[in-house]
């Protein structure tokens, strides 16, 4: 084994070998941990002062046995999901170890490397007690506005201490008490005292209810009867990944992927990905990929983790909410100081959107031989936007911001979905009717992009068009990826058209600004996002007439794409 | 003297009546019958039902009606050719929705299609701001165009929703008129007919669905008009509304998707009223029937009304909003004929999937192969094989025991064992429901009744109380008609909501008090026009209010009259409790209203229900019989078994027991008590767990 190289085992396996468990009693356990992480949702959205954690849901909450294996989770941002085992791990470390641990004690943690995340999102940890042993975690990592980083948003960081404020793991609550000192202090280095303040106290009532719910669930069965159920519904799980890759004959897989730039230089960052498939497990080898880089596009390996436990789960795809099962066929195999595996202090505000990538390249590579398996590529990014300023009328502070639902590829299983997020499932597009309330603007349209979608037997899905005029002089930060690789088809389907973000000034000229830090937008000047559409799935030959016909009738594709692309249809009016 | 309320189901029609006596107004005897529902021509199953009660329609005071239609056209895509006409810009609003996937980790997640395809979805140029002014004029130089394309395609309803038409609807107003004069072969529905509440894609999909099923629904209800008056019904009949009231058919034609939930809107109602019979004010609603549980949350007596309501939503799909006043319930896929299935990895799961009405449970003996939550009911012996569906049918105890036996070798468990698991996790998934409306919403089950009917209502409502805390369970008499009896204790009300922002200081009274006045003269206006200026007409007031700078907003009762800084005050004060006890905090910060919401209710008389009659039997003469009867982990019991008929007010007596009538089995476990009031309900008071 080389040296270098860092292998990770992305499930553990069974602790309790012989159970004795009927199906019913586990089912009913598993329907209350589910339950359970869903009620810490709930009382997190409930509580929560910012619509990027109740309306966006940019956060993961999920419950944890002592051995960290994954017992449930709610369903929320899913690239948060597979990180949590470390935030747990690290914030335990922080604080000195499990024999630090007390009942009602709640740690906060939010160091880049532990959590996979830039320092804006910050993990709250719990353990839970059962009659006085140690024997579970709750926890939330969510999104605060702002932490103290070097802009509210950025693209062009160059080390994690521009990134925001540090908490290494630190009892936010100390046996049920606040700490009033740290409270102060994450208080203190934030734009957005009050929302921080609402969040912080949501995201520890978030942690406390699942306490409570798996407390009620582990007495009502007792602590034995408990843990044999977990082994059941881990073993389970297990099964649901492993009868995906059953159907893959074992072989090395290769893709490789890129970043437009790293934010800071110009120039394509390309990586590596090799898959292998052997006996129902699966490797993820993404050990081949740049030295981390000088801008913030750096993933951190609980992230990297992530993006392979999220992607094999979404393959799997299986209408069941994943558990520690799920992960225990996936390996993953990095090097230190790379792309994938950054170490401090290599800046990774932008570590999501290389995760992103690389859970599609991961799809691709399979799809070389195997494209039955996988989907086509999406849009390929969530074209986030983040705009900020201050209202003439009033003087008062203003700031908005969101992901955009993209085309997704189209599969064996039929067309890609048109304007659909891809692993940001939860998040909700806006209503213009409550953007124009909220801010200086006037959006002239959100429509479907005409021939954005990639031809194909099943085509993908259409992307959307987003222009904004600003009533007011904005500032805007962009991240826009995938801007120059174009999403792919898969088993002859055709791309699709590319995500691209646009500043159009009132005389019209127009300006690419796909990742951009603190951008002015004058009064009167437009911002339109390009959210591209998704790639095609097999031969567009293939694809019949009737379907053909209805999409030009549909308008979604035009005469000149029909000639282009299934050249054998002609149109009689 | 009668009243009468019918009720179009997707099987069955339904039809109960009171006799009134003249003297005292009070009803002396509650009937019923049942004819097959109709299809496509609903009123002949409606007037089968009428012939079959022996009823002769002349004599009606009152007729109400509730039907499916409306929903079933919608699920069945049997709505008409349906056009939108939107700002320009924004046609596609319906197609993209919100861009969510709440099924999280499957990529083959498919969009709910839209009930309008994007070729019948045009654009005129004209905009408005968010305050309701005019920023660009309405344009209609394509209309003609517009019209020609839509009538190549057949269409023959249109929706018409702009942007920002909550604020000022007169551009949708215009097109309307000048759609209806040159081309009135049209049926048309605007937004803001519909509603005034802002959030495009929730309102056009509204509109949408509105115009979708209006040719449907004024053929329906011209339809059974024409045969009422051919029957020289005199009265005005009414249709049962899913805002929990009920409405003429002139308003209902115009606006047809307001009766979208009519049916079991009715049900909640009909425990408000019991409710209100026996003073119990705090409620948990459970209706189960043969397909679906659901459930809705009543507080303080009232109803709660909610604009956030989506059809075919659930775990895997976006489903569709409707953005109109329907109450609040939560819906599950579990009911009787919920199948119990075994998946690929050896997971016993109960529905959603039901054996409908054909085939049926297995013990239907019609060919049934799925073991449904009946049939578990019946191997435990819950429900009694002797006495199946009242003795209409013989249970056919040697199939469920067959099938039983097959679903337990998969799950490796004895046949006993996996009855009472599926009792078990159709538990399971009800409390999880029950869940949503109470404890999620910041309500304790602890201080709440749980009022359970349909036909599974007293088969599983003790243990659902048991597992959530709830203290009591009232089963009420009658409770297979229970939904056309909240029907005839309806009201007519009518819901405006206006979304409009106001700060809540000082200098925005005048403008407060302004909107909610000039809504009232509106409600009055409309309800002249009617002819119903007669009957007591009543107000009550709600506002949405936030945080300034908060997407959250709880809905808050406002006082009716004038107000002045003293009113101002109150009403602050109940938002931040209100908004406390729903987030769990409350802020210094500024308030702000966003939506008024003024419900105007024409008040109906309505007769008094008589209390059942005492004999002076002693309770042991209700006793038809004992048999042992499964109670899960309290093992085999012997138990009582009971005649609800006989059943007299002021008996008492404990489990292990069931009582039984043709239509409902009530389970009651060891050392639960159960006491028989004025009116023949059961009152259950469940034993607290430890």
């Amino acid at each position: 084994m080389n040296k270098d190289l860092h292998h990770y085992k992305c499930g553990i396996e069974r602790k309790v070998q012989k159970t004795d468990i009927d199906p019913i009693t586990t089912q009913i356990v598993r329907n209350s941990l589910n339950s359970a992480a869903e009620q810490m949702k709930r009382a997190l959205c409930r509580t929560a002062m910012s619509p990027i954690i109740y309306e966006v849901l940019d956060f993961a909450a999920a419950i944890y046995d002592r051995d960290l294996r994954m017992l449930s989770q709610a369903p929320s941002l899913p690239l948060f999901m597979g990180t949590l085992n470390f935030c747990i791990e690290e914030a335990v470390k922080g604080v000195g170890g499990e024999e630090n641990l007390y009942e009602g004690d709640i740690i906060i943690y939010n160091s880049p490397y532990g959590t996979g995340s830039h320092p804006q999102d910050a993990a709250l940890v719990m353990p839970v007690f059962f009659e006085g042993e140690l024997i579970a975690y709750t926890a939330i990592k969510a999104h605060w506005l702002d932490i103290a980083g070097k802009e509210p948003y950025s693209t062009d960081t160059v080390d994690v201490f521009q990134e925001g404020t540090v908490y290494p793991g630190v009892k936010l609550y100390s046996k049920g008490n606040l700490v009033n000192d740290i409270f102060k202090m994450c208080i203190a280095n934030t734009r957005v005292p009050n929302s921080v303040a609402g969040d912080i106290n949501a995201q520890a009532i978030g942690v406390k209810t699942g306490e409570r719910a798996l407390k009620r669930v582990v007495s009502k069965y007792g602590l034995k009867k408990f843990r044999e159920a977990v082994e059941e519904i881990f073993d389970a799980g297990e099964k649901i990944v492993r009868n995906y890759l059953k159907e893959i004959p074992n072989g090395e897989y290769f893709e490789s992927g890129q970043m437009d730039n790293n934010g800071v230089e110009e120039g394509l960052v390309p990586f590596d990905v090799k898959v292998i498939i052997k006996d129902e497990s699966v490797v993820l080898d993404m050990s081949n990929a740049p030295p981390q880089q000088s801008g913030p596009i750096n993933c951190p390996l609980p992230s990297t983790v992530s993006t392979a436990r999220v992607a094999m789960s979404m393959l799997a795809g299986s209408n069941e909410a994943p558990n520690e099962g799920f992960f225990r066929p996936i390996e993953v195999i990095t090097k230190k100081g790379t792309l994938f595996h950054p170490l401090s202090p290599a800046p990774c505000f932008l570590y999501g959107w290389p995760a992103l990538q690389a859970m599609e390249v991961f799809y691709r590579a399979l799809g070389t031989k195997h494209p039955e398996k996988v989907p086509a590529s999406s849009g390929g990014c969530i074209n986030a936007v983040v705009y900020w300023g201050q209202k003439e009328a009033t003087g008062e502070p203003w700031a908005d911001g969101s992901p955009h639902p993209i085309g997704q590829g189209g599969s064996v299983y039929g067309d890609g979905a048109t304007c659909l997020h891809h692993a940001e499932s939860a998040t909700r597009f806006a209503p213009t009717e409550v953007w124009e309330n909220r801010n200086p603007w006037l959006v002239n349209r959100v429509e479907l992009i005409q021939d954005s979608c990639g031809a194909g037997k099943n085509r993908g899905g259409l992307g959307v068009n987003l222009e904004i005029e600003m009533l007011e002089d904005t500032f805007a930060t962009t991240v826009c990826e995938r801007t120059e690789l174009a999403p792919w088809g898969l088993n002859e389907g055709k791309e699709g058209m590319a995500n691209n973000c646009f500043l159009i000034n009132d005389d019209g000229t127009k300006k690419s600004i796909p990742k951009a830090t603190r951008v002015l937008i004058k009064k009167g000047s437009k911002v339109l996002i390009q959210n591209g559409g998704g790639g095609g799935y097999g031969p567009p030959e293939e694809r019949t007439k009737e379907k053909v016909l209805d999409d030009y009738k549909q308008e979604y594709i035009s005469r000149d794409y029909i000639k282009k692309y299934y050249p054998e249809i002609i149109l009689n009016d | 003297m009668i009243r009468v309320a019918t009720d179009v189901g997707g099987t069955f029609t339904d039809l109960v009546y009171f006799e009134i006596d003249k003297k005292t107004k009070k009803a002396k005897k509650i009937s019923n019958a049942k004819s097959d529902t109709t299809t496509p021509n609903y009123e002949k199953g409606v007037f089968k039902a009428i012939k079959k009660s022996g009823i002769s329609i002349d004599e009606a005071i009152f007729f109400a009606h509730g039907t499916t239609v409306i929903i079933n056209s919608i699920t069945e895509r049997k709505g008409s050719v349906t056009g939108l006409i939107t700002t320009k810009g924004f046609r596609d609003s319906l197609e993209i929705a919100r861009g969510d996937r709440p099924d999280f980790f499957n990529l083959r997640y498919k969009k709910p299609e839209p009930f309008i395809p994007r070729y019948l979805r045009a654009e005129v140029p004209g905009r408005m701001d968010f305050l309701g002014k005019e920023i660009e004029k309405l344009e209609l130089n394509d209309l003609n165009k517009i019209i020609k394309l839509f009538k190549f395609h057949q269409v023959k309803s249109i929706a018409i929703c702009l942007l920002h038409s909550y604020a000022n609807p007169k551009h949708e107003q215009s097109l309307a008129k000048k759609i209806k004069q040159k081309w009135p072969e049209f049926e048309i529905v605007t937004s803001s007919e519909l509603t005034r509440e802002w959030r495009e894609y929730e309102r056009t999909n509204t509109t949408a669905l509105c115009a979708y099923v209006k040719p449907i629904a004024k053929n329906y209800l011209d339809n059974l008009f024409t045969e009422l008056k051919k029957y020289k019904f005199k009265g005005n009949p009414y249709v049962m509304q899913s805002n929990g009231g009920i409405d003429t058919f002139e308003t209902t034609k115009k606006t047809p998707l307001t009766m979208i939930e009519s049916g079991p809107t009715s049900g909640v109602l009909g425990a408000a009223e019991i409710g209100k019979l026996i003073g119990v004010k705090d409620i948990i609603a459970l209706d189960i029937g043969g397909t679906t549980a659901k459930c809705s949350l009543i507080e303080n007596g009232n109803v709660k009304i909610n604009t956030n309501y989506w059809i075919e939503k659930n775990r895997t799909s976006a489903g569709y909003p409707v953005m109109l006043p329907v109450v609040d319930i939560v819906e599950i896929g579990n009911g009787g004929g919920s199948i119990a299935w075994v998946d690929d990895y050896k997971k016993l799961h109960v529905g959603p999937q039901s054996a409908g009405a054909s085939p049926g449970p297995v013990s239907y003996g019609k060919g049934g192969k799925s073991i449904t939550t009946t049939d578990a009911n019946l191997f435990t012996k819950r429900i009694n094989p002797s006495f199946f569906c009242g003795g209409d049918i013989n249970a056919d105890t040697k199939s469920v025991d067959k099938h039983i036996s097959i679903l337990s070798k998969k799950l490796n468990l004895s046949k006993i064992e996996t009855a009472r698991g599926i009792i078990r996790i159709a538990n399971n998934n009800m409390t999880n429901a029950l869940k949503l409306i109470s404890v999620n919403k910041g309500h304790d089950p602890r201080d709440f009744t749980l009022v359970a009917f349909g036909g599974g209502g007293g088969m599983h409502a003790t243990s659902l109380a048991m597992e959530l805390n709830i203290p009591k369970v009232i089963i009420p008499i009658n409770s297979s008609v229970f939904s056309a009896w909240g029907m005839l204790m309806s009201d007519l009300r009518r819901d405006f909501i206006l979304t409009k922002l106001n700060k809540m200081n000082i200098d925005s009274l005048g403008s407060i008090n302004d909107t909610f006045k000039k809504m009232e003269s509106k409600a009055i206006a409309n309800f002249k026009k009617e002819k119903l200026q007669k009957n007591v007409i009543e107000f009550q007031r709600f506002a949405s209010l936030r945080y300034l700078g908060q997407d959250h907003s709880v809905e808050v009762l406002l006082p009716n009259g004038k107000y002045g800084k003293k009113e101002l005050q109150k009403i602050l004060n109940s938002f931040h409790d209100q908004y406390e006890k729903e987030f769990t905090y409350k802020l210094d910060n500024l308030v702000e209203l966003i939506q008024f919401h003024l419900v105007a209710i024409a008040k109906i008389e309505k007769p008094k229900l008589e209390k059942r009659k005492k004999t002076g039997k002693k309770v042991k003469e209700a006793i038809k019989s004992k048999r042992k009867v499964d109670f899960d982990q309290m093992g085999e019991r012997v138990s009582d078994i009971y005649d609800f008929d006989k059943l007299e007010p002021n008996m008492s007596f404990s489990g292990p027991a069931i009582v039984e009538d043709p239509s409902t089995t009530i389970v009651i476990f060891p050392g639960q008590q159960c006491k028989v009031d004025d009116y023949a309900n059961l009152h259950i008071n469940i034993q607290k767990k430890k």
